[in-house]
């Protein structure tokens, strides 16, 4: 497979991450009821729509390029971003649990990848 | 979609049936989209976005109809079961799908891309708990 496909891919799950980081933010929000947080929250909950509308389509292209028994794993890179990526950006300590994780996840990704 | 509840809620065996659903219905959302675009093959370069709607194939919205049930799905089960747990269990589509994808797509798993998937699936259980604490925190 091309590297453009592994970009796409990468993108793509990027875009999910970053959609379902948006709409739980705008879930969050909920629960304070000021008068004001009604558009506080339609901005995140319309970023998080778009992102996840821009992740359907893109998840819709590369399925029609590959088989889904080899795209699918892939899906694991979503957990991944958002442990790891939160983690770096909450500045959280990296425990060596996390870092096995991720070793394990790109090690299985990059068997997957070449499965084909 | 409301806040969470009290665990005073719970069910029965509710929350593993749950689990088991929206694992289903998620892996039956990837073939149905499978099946789907595999159906529209170049849907892009033959027609304008207007027209889409009615050339998608059934089978699109057939996958995205089990992406919502698997949603709400989820949704109910958080409600009851600790995230930590749900996610755990929950990931064994990574299982259910390519396990579908030989029987309803006739893709054929080789050896090595098992072994792969085992790994990935490995994987997300190590992060789990890193997973689940952040996804609290966002």
């Amino acid at each position: 497979m091309t590297s453009g496909f592994f970009v796409l891919v990468i993108l793509s799950q990027a875009l999910m991450v970053g959609g379902q980081i948006f709409l739980k933010h705008a879930l969050n929000s909920t629960v304070d009821g000021s008068e004001t947080s009604t558009w506080k929250r339609a901005a995140p909950f319309a970023y998080g729509l778009g992102l996840m509308t821009l992740w359907f389509f893109l998840w819709l292209e590369l399925l029609s390029q590959v088989e889904l028994s080899y795209l699918y794993p892939f899906d694991a890179l979503g957990p991944l971003f958002m442990a790891f990526g939160a983690s770096m950006m909450l500045k959280e300590k990296m425990t060596p649990r996390l870092w096995y994780g991720v070793l394990l996840i790109v090690v299985g990704l990059l068997i997957v990848g070449a499965s084909q | 979609m409301t806040p969470i509840q009290s665990p005073a809620s719970v069910k029965g065996a509710l929350p593993y049936w749950g689990v088991l659903c929206c694992a289903l219905f998620v892996t039956a959302s990837v073939v149905c989209l499978k099946k789907g675009v595999d159906n529209t093959q170049n849907l892009l370069n033959t027609v304008s976005w207007l027209e889409m709607p009615a050339v998608v194939s059934g089978w699109v919205w057939a996958g995205i109809l089990c992406f919502i049930i698997s949603f709400v799905f989820w949704l109910k089960v958080l409600k009851v079961l600790p995230l930590n747990i749900a996610f755990n269990l929950v990931n064994i589509e990574h299982v259910f799908v390519p396990l579908a994808s030989y029987l309803f797509l006739g893709e054929m798993i080789s050896p090595m891309r098992a072994i792969g998937i085992a790994i990935v699936l490995l994987g997300v259980w190590v992060i789990a708990e890193a997973y689940c604490r952040i996804e609290e925190r966002v």
